[in-house]
């Protein structure tokens, strides 16, 4: 009998923290997921730009017709220094569609021979997503393009705005 | 200084030679279609983080931007420089 109750508390207790875990983290199921990419300098920069386009193309797609989505992308610095991110669309506590992205930096190339590489992690949050013209001069790109109009992922950026701290990143 | 590294485009040595050394990988530089901007882009980059190093202490990211540039968020000089002066060419 004793053991019975230990038993079904336990259940209860197991059951209970795992409601907690889905309600705080991500259940990735629910995500459709893209890469890993890797960009890395060996690469030919015609085969690297095709890359970012399916990444832009999956991020503009979930972002406009707000389904949830991961992809993952490693980047190179020119030094070969590597920083991995997770793009997540994705509604936020409130039900607001946010990107949010999770990177992770090493940084070696640069410190002196004795340093240990550096380790950083960052954490960006957008709520404001739109398309831009992609241009070759040295002006960043700036005219935007509206939204229904379908268009490859090679002729345009994407422009991530945080609303609150007004940070833009442009991808 | 190449330590931990395995994709590298350039990098600089600013004690080589008089006045530091940019190294440049001999697969993009022989690449006979690869863009010309991104190789003048990297020797920009590296002769900023020359000059960092030689003019700030020995600091390569003296003078960076501290979010970072770019989807790799480089904090160096370099990739302060190389935005400033030639800003169409930074695609990391």
């Amino acid at each position: 009998m004793c053991l019975k109750l230990v038993s079904i508390l336990a259940s209860f207790l197991i059951l209970q923290s795992s409601f907690i875990v889905q309600k705080v983290g991500r259940d990735l199921s629910t995500y459709d997921q893209a890469g890993p990419y890797e960009l890395n300098n060996d690469l030919h920069p015609h085969d690297a730009d095709k890359i970012l386009g399916e990444i832009r193309g999956f991020l503009w797609e979930h972002w406009k017709e707000r389904r949830p989505g991961v992809v993952k992308a490693t980047f190179f610095s020119i030094e070969g220094d590597q920083t991995t991110s997770s793009f997540f669309v994705e509604p936020d506590a409130k039900s607001s569609w946010r990107i949010s992205v999770e990177s992770v930096s090493i940084i070696s190339a640069l410190l002196p021979k004795r340093r240990k590489p550096r380790r950083e992690i960052t954490h960006e949050f957008y709520d404001e997503i739109e398309r831009l013209e992609a241009t070759s001069e040295n002006a960043p790109p700036s005219v935007p393009i509206p939204s229904h109009s379908i268009r490859q992922p090679q002729t345009y950026r994407i422009r991530f705005r945080n609303s609150r701290t007004n940070a833009i990143r442009l991808f | 200084m190449a330590k931990q590294l395995r994709s590298v485009l350039a990098i600089p040595d600013s004690k080589k030679g008089a006045n530091g050394t940019v190294f440049i990988q001999s697969g993009a530089w022989n690449t006979a279609d690869y863009p010309l901007d991104l190789l003048q882009g990297a020797y920009i980059h590296e002769y900023g983080n020359i000059l960092s190093s030689r003019y700030g202490g020995g600091d390569p990211y003296k003078f960076g931007d501290k979010a970072g540039i770019g989807n790799v968020k480089d904090k160096d000089t370099g990739a302060n420089f190389q935005k400033c002066v030639f800003p169409s060419s930074v695609k990391f």
